[in-house]
């Protein structure tokens, strides 16, 4: 490099801000995804739906599983659906779950990109240890389904697609159940067909009469979305 | 890592995240003070505010204050024993608020009102940082904007609230390196307006969603979530305000409009609400948005983030230190505070009401 465009290269040097170099588009200095493929990249993902039960244990979902209503960090009840797989990049897949009632047609879902954790079988899973492994679909407080969200059938649909495109789905009924131990009248409580947000669940009974709850309004007009 | 070896480099680290991340805050500039709003006159609304209280740098003040509906009637002309029915609400803040949110009393778990009016919490310490605590409290009004907010619901829509309610008032400042308090002081006020009965013609309702099983990891550098949650009203409802919080790893956040059954998120024409600022997130509101929803239909939302390093004074080994999984992984995992923690929430104003909901 002649002088003057060591100069100028310097003078710019000199200019710009900090020496550091400018990030990775991604992770930055450290970290990324270093995890090896999982089994045949030519061939087509097989998968099974998993679900954590009601002792944290994973469980097989198939056609007609009940699955089980967890009582999560943030309150509430979800469903914890996840995946076992193989022939997928393990690294950011997306896993998709959703619940639907069968007679509204209406969903509540869950999506988020995770790194699959690799097992010794050539395949790779949502982590027991990790719920955030797991599509975490918010099934209570029931403000969404018509019936009782426990004992009763739903549609379960996961759908897990890799950076490379690949993707697969299952869709089977299950029913959820309010089988968690220690927590299970709160769960009946909360997702039963008629709960109303405010309506105070006691771990140790049914439904109070939410006009008990302090300065609950909910069965005045403004419940129903007339006019007061 | 041992649960004794997390709790030591936790009680180590906290203290260092906020040691070196604030350079002096610089005066106080002059001016008008932004967190200063007149009340509205006797018979016509209320005023809730705050107290002014210190933000030192190194500080996250998070304080929840306690009023109940019928005192405030009492004491500015209403009828203590009827409903009061708001539509227009103005928020007014000293700069340096993280967030500003208002809160109708439900189930009472850790924060109680007859515990005190005022609630204090500093650090991640109180319960007026515990969010299981206010979980079924449907929300009233929010703010994450320095100054001033200042909005009219549409003619005849309006928040009723019965004369027994609580309203809960938390607010939340940042004196640290990633937001600022620069005068050092907080302060809100919240003027509620009000209408007689027979003006109204619609009730507005709210809708508040949160992830927080949420992990934004080096190794997965790049994650988003997507929720969604719905109106459940049988009738067409209509969105008329809207803003979305996450902190400085959130990159992108859009809310679409939604029919409550289809598992694919909504189109782009159905996007609503878009925002890559996480420390002054738009808050849209009527007449300018004003998005109708099909019977049966909800709000779609996604949170993107990118991983990033963390502060100095944070480092890593802090990050781990609050991962209660212990990944290793220099995680930000959902939690209050700014430089350690992210979040996911939507609030989301519409009527006419069907009820209040929140997902999580």
């Amino acid at each position: 490099m002649d002088k003057p465009w060591l100069a100028l290269v310097l003078a710019l040097a000199a200019c710009s801000s900090p020496s550091q170099p400018p990030p990775e588009p991604d992770a930055g200095p450290i970290g990324g995804c270093k995890l090896a493929y999982l089994g045949d990249p030519s061939a087509e993902p097989s998968m099974e739906v998993i679900a954590l039960g009601p002792g944290g244990e994973l469980q097989p979902i198939s056609e007609g599983s009940s699955i089980s209503l967890i009582f999560p960090p943030q309150g509430g009840r979800v469903v914890f659906a996840g995946v076992r797989v193989t022939n997928v990049d393990p690294c950011a897949v997306r896993v998709a779950g959703a619940l639907r009632d069968l007679t509204t047609k209406q969903v509540r879902l869950d999506t988020r990109i995770i790194n699959l954790e690799p097992t010794d079988d050539g395949y790779g899973r949502s982590a027991p240890t990790d719920i955030s492994t797991f599509s975490n679909i918010a099934a209570c407080p029931n403000q969404w389904a018509e019936d009782d969200l426990f004992d009763k059938p739903y549609e379960l649909t996961v759908t897990l697609t890799d950076r490379d495109g690949k993707k697969i789905t299952k869709i089977m009924t299950v029913t959820p159940r309010c089988d968690e131990p220690g927590y299970e009248a709160e769960c009946l409580c909360m997702c039963a067909g008629d709960y109303v947000l405010g309506m105070q669940c006691d771990p140790d009974a049914g439904p109070l009469d939410p006009d008990l709850d302090a300065g609950a309004d909910v069965n005045s007009s403004d419940a129903s979305g007339g006019s007061p | 890592m041992s649960a004794f070896r997390s709790l030591v480099l936790m009680a180590l680290a906290a203290p260092l995240f906020f040691a070196c991340s604030s350079e002096p805050n610089p005066p106080p500039t002059t001016g008008a003070d932004p967190a200063h709003i007149d009340p509205p006159p006797q018979g016509q609304g209320f005023q809730i505010e705050t107290e002014t209280f210190e933000v030192p740098a190194g500080v996250e003040k998070q304080d929840c204050y306690f009023f109940r509906v019928r005192d405030l009637a009492a004491a500015n002309g209403l009828d203590p024993e009827s409903p009061v029915y708001v539509n227009r609400v103005q928020i007014a803040q000293k700069e340096g608020s993280h967030h500003m949110n208002v809160f109708r009393v439900r189930t009472i778990t850790g924060l109680d009102p007859a515990n005190g009016a005022i609630q204090e919490g500093k650090d991640n310490v109180g319960e007026c940082f515990k969010s299981s605590n206010w979980a079924d409290w449907p929300l009233v009004a929010n703010s994450q904007i320095d100054g001033q907010l200042d909005w009219t619901f549409p003619e005849g829509v309006a928040n009723e609230f019965m004369p027994d309610e609580w309203l809960m008032l938390q607010t939340h400042y940042v004196n640290a390196s990633t937001q600022g308090t620069p005068s050092g002081e907080g302060k809100v006020n919240v003027n509620f307006w009000t209408i007689p009965k027979d003006k109204v013609k619609a009730q507005l309702g709210t809708l508040f969603a949160t992830k927080q099983s949420i992990r934004v990891c080096a190794s997965n550098p790049t994650p988003s979530f997507d929720g969604s949650c719905q109106f459940n009203s049988d009738k067409p409802v209509r969105i008329i305000g809207a803003n979305g919080h996450f902190h400085s790893r959130g990159k992108q956040f859009d809310m679409f409009a939604w029919d409550g059954v289809s598992i694919e998120q909504p189109p782009m024409d159905q996007r609503f609400y878009s925002s890559q600022a996480w420390d002054e997130p738009p808050m849209l509101t009527s007449p300018e948005l004003d998005r109708e929803v099909p019977a049966g239909g909800g709000v779609f939302y996604s949170c993107s983030y990118q991983w990033q390093m963390p502060e100095a004074s944070v480092g890593c080994d802090g990050l781990n230190a609050l991962d209660k999984q212990g990944a290793d992984d220099c995680c930000y995992t959902f939690g209050p505070i700014v430089e350690a923690n992210e979040h996911c929430n939507i609030f989301v104003y519409y009527y006419p009401k069907s009820d209040d909901i929140n997902c999580f």
